[in-house]
């Protein structure tokens, strides 16, 4: 029965985790890209900031975040959440492939560290934020990133309709009214399937896997 | 400024929401969520996951040149 009914896993988190037993490796990696492709950027940007590199070439950026993602995947795949949050983890990761970046291109880091005047047009300006620290916006991003994940996770707990009802009204902004009559429902069947997926969503938000991820 | 979702996630379960948060939570969901999705639909996201793709399949091949 068991072996019929194989345990659902609690979030993407969790699924990506137990990859072997949990959804397909291609959907893993590309489902996570997609979540977290944001926070990724931001802490391979803020890792290259703390070896003094503040406007990193785009090619060399992507290359890294490519990186991160590959050995989170592959070789490296170790994330305990027992050991520590899932940013964090990330955050290390990324350290490392920037590190790893650097003494692979010892010559560009130098000649892009001799020009840190602003004037190179491909690079990336993490710093071009206005009143925000690179710090407030991976906060942000990531907490983005987390929501997105919790929806995903909510859309496994309701049927079908009720979530494209949700999606259609609260994500992509059409009438209430027009989405009751496509689906061939009163009013507030459409208004309630947000309220009920709210609702699943505040039910994830107290269980202490997304709380600890959540707060910095 | 306190988020709508810094409130959710400072709640204990069984608490509830007003309208107004409700609302102002499915608000600022929507707005996340369109994010992601923007940078997911960019030329920027489509290159990296070249990349991955490539780079894993490297990796596979290692692998497997190696069992």
């Amino acid at each position: 029965m068991a072996a019929a009914f194989p345990d659902t896993p609690v979030s993407l988190l969790a699924c990506i985790e137990e990859r072997r037993g949990g959804m397909p490796y291609q959907n893993a990696w590309t489902t996570f890209f997609d979540l977290y492709h944001a926070p990724l950027r931001l802490v391979v940007l803020t890792a290259f900031n703390r070896y003094n590199w503040h406007q990193v070439p785009e090619e060399i950026v992507e290359e890294t975040i490519a990186d991160v993602v590959v050995s989170f995947f592959k070789a490296d795949f170790s994330y305990d959440r027992d050991a520590g949050k899932f940013r964090n983890y990330l955050r290390q990761l990324a350290a490392w492939r920037v590190r790893d970046k650097l003494a692979k291109l010892p010559k560009i880091r130098a000649d892009r560290l001799e020009s840190l005047d602003g004037t190179d047009p491909d690079a990336t300006d993490p710093g071009n934020l206005p009143d925000k620290s690179l710090e407030e916006v991976e906060q942000a991003a990531y907490q983005a990133a987390l929501l997105s994940t919790m929806l995903e996770d909510v859309r496994n707990r309701v049927s079908p309709q009720t979530f494209l009802m949700f999606e259609m009204t609260k994500i992509l902004d059409q009438s209430p009214d027009n989405v009751a009559e496509q689906f061939k429902v009163k009013r507030n069947v459409v208004d309630n399937a947000a309220y009920r997926v709210l609702s699943k969503l505040k039910e994830l938000a107290s269980q202490p896997e997304y709380q600890r991820e959540y707060f910095e | 400024m306190k988020s709508a979702w810094d409130h959710i996630f400072s709640l204990d379960a069984g608490q509830p929401l007003t309208i107004e948060e409700q609302e102002q939570a499915l608000r600022e969901l929507a707005e996340a969520v369109s994010g992601v999705n923007k940078l997911q639909a960019s030329p920027e996201h489509d290159r990296i996951a070249r990349l991955i793709r490539e780079k894993l399949a490297q990796r596979t091949n290692i692998d497997e040149h190696h069992e």
